[in-house]
């Protein structure tokens, strides 16, 4: 090596956005804390990463021409940059190992509690059924996101703004530096000060909103004012520069509503609409204002055809009936995977993704609230995050394959369908018919329908 | 083979971080001296490294031997997340 002369050391750093993370399956994860981006690594990543100290000379030998090729890659990638020797690197930056399996998304209600009265709501909001937390047990879940490398966290509730600690946990959270990938709110609280405070904490959080239609929305949510308000708020938040995302609950109610908002929305500059129906849990179970999938998909038609002619101005969402990006229309692709019986049940989607109740019980997802299951898994009041991630019952929960699904299903194991409904989500299936093996009846519908074909050929302009 | 004891020894090297350390620590001195340092490094884990395995290996002619992944399996299949609007449910979102 001597006779190739002298080199120059060569020295480099984690960009400040960027910190270093690995897990008990993972050698390490870039996550950035502004953006909740993660590039996970594999160990020759980790070993150039975890070098970019500042004060590792990358023309040692401990580095082979792979190396110095990653982090080339790093550096035009904007993970990295070259420094002189000696530069510092935030210490909350360097590598920390977290003793529980990869988690990268943590959703977490932090209160059960709303300041409307949903007829939808999910969680039982208007009666505050899960409650919230104290102060200090809150906080006390702060530090188990940290110890267990939690990436990035969703903030939802019930109302989370309604907390009235809400910026005192989310200071704690960017203090540690784990991303406030998104907050849930009805807007109603989300005042000029509320964004300022989000600016001032330097989260870049996606502000997902709640509207129920034009004019629609207030006879949804139980409260006069809401619809202004979640209006002046998704503008306000559109202004200030923020991130907008716009879900919107059809039903016999807003359906008339629905079509005015897609204007109002592509007027205020919101970056994605997504309409759907609500789910047969919570507040939802006693509801006789549903939709059937043949009526959802009347109300979509229009508003795909308005959406078009507007120019594709958002990503779409629209029943799970169509789904469009923003711009040029690009003829969409076969599908990169289709389900295979030996696919986990629940997709990669929820093999690094938690989501904390209100009372701190830790379930898969949402559309187990009110289950039997709520109760069966673990409570990050009894154990830690790292722990209950590695609790068998979680684990077989997430383990789960389709081919066990398909087995207890014959209706499904001879579908056609299944390559891209994969035998649908086993919350829906249990809403249904107390059996989390059973028909998801939605998916069902769903994919056995022509409506999904009929809207992709109106976008492609073959129908 | 040397060359299978420099690959196993630098797969050591990356997943060790005590041996990282050790590594580390030899960038104070002279190109030789690093060199020799580190074939020391290797012995001691037990694996024969030579200062021609590393030139070879610094050269880049021994690198499709040392290593066959691509750079998309170094830094990972790229983003997991985009940061920009993501689905909170898979197929949809829940109202609320």
């Amino acid at each position: 090596m001597s006779a190739a002369g002298p080199v120059s050391p060569r020295f480099a750093v984690l960009r400040p956005d960027w910190l270093l993370r690995g897990y008990s399956d993972r050698p390490g994860v870039l996550a950035n804390w502004r953006t909740g981006e993660a590039r996970p690594l594999a160990a020759a990543g980790a070993y150039v990463a975890r070098a970019c100290d500042g004060h590792t000379d990358f023309t040692s030998p401990i580095f082979l021409p792979k190396h110095q090729a990653t982090l080339n890659l790093m550096l035009a990638e904007g993970l990295a940059e070259e420094c002189a020797y000696g530069a510092e690197l935030d210490p909350r930056q360097r590598f920390r190992e977290a003793p529980n399996r990869y988690i990268q998304y943590t959703q977490w209600a932090v209160t059960g509690r709303c300041n409307l009265r949903c007829r939808h709501c999910y969680m039982d909001g208007p009666t505050g059924r899960y409650g919230e937390l104290p102060h200090d047990v809150a906080l006390g879940l702060v530090e188990q996101f940290v110890d267990a490398n939690v990436q990035r966290l969703h903030l939802t509730g019930g109302e989370p703004l309604l907390r009235a600690d809400f910026w005192e946990l989310a200071g704690a959270l960017t203090a540690q530096r784990i991303a406030i990938h998104q907050i849930s709110t009805n807007g109603v609280l989300l005042d000029d000060e509320a964004l300022q405070r989000l600016r001032d904490l330097e989260a870049d959080p996606i502000l997902h909103f709640s509207l129920d239609g034009v004019g629609t929305h207030d006879a949804m949510r139980g409260c006069d004012g809401a619809e202004a308000a979640a209006m002046s708020a998704i503008r306000r938040a559109v202004d200030a520069g923020f991130k907008v995302s716009v879900t919107s609950c059809l039903d016999g109610v807003t359906r008339d509503g629905m079509l005015p908002a897609l204007d109002l929305l592509t007027d205020a500059g919101v970056r994605s609409w997504h309409v759907t129906a609500p789910q047969a849990i919570g507040c939802w179970t006693t509801a006789s204002t549903g939709l059937s999938l043949d009526e959802q998909a009347a109300v979509c038609e229009p508003i795909l055809r308005r959406w078009l002619a507007l120019g594709r101005p958002m990503l779409v969402t629209l029943c799970g009936i169509y789904a469009g990006a923003p711009g040029e229309y690009v003829p969409p692709q076969e599908p990169l995977h289709r389900c295979t019986p030996d696919d986990l049940h629940c997709g990669a989607l929820f093999d690094d993704t938690a989501y904390v109740m209100p009372n701190g019980r830790l379930i898969p997802c949402p559309r187990f609230i009110g289950t039997p299951f709520e109760t069966a898994l673990p409570s990050l009041l009894d154990v830690s995050l790292s722990e209950a991630w590695a609790n068998e019952g979680l684990r077989a929960f997430l383990g789960v394959t389709k081919s066990q699904v398909l087995a207890h299903n014959e209706e499904c194991a001879a579908c056609d369908e299944f390559g891209e409904c994969g035998a649908g989500c086993w919350a829906m299936a249990y809403a249904a018919s107390g059996d989390v093996f059973g028909r998801d009846p939605v998916a069902c519908d769903l994919w056995k329908s022509p409506h999904r074909r009929h809207l992709a050929g109106i976008a492609a302009g073959t129908a | 083979m040397p060359i299978d004891d420099l690959k196993a020894f630098f797969t050591k090297l990356e997943t060790d971080a005590a041996l990282q350390e050790q590594a580390r620590a030899l960038q104070g001195s002279t190109d030789d001296e690093r060199v020799a340092g580190l074939c020391a490094l290797a012995a001691d884990a037990g694996f024969t490294v030579t200062p021609e395995d590393l030139s070879s290996a610094a050269a880049g002619t021994a690198a499709a031997e040392l290593d066959d992944e691509s750079l998309r399996a170094v830094v990972g299949g790229g983003c997991e997340v985009t940061g920009d609007i993501a689905p909170l449910f898979g197929r949809e979102f829940l109202g609320g």
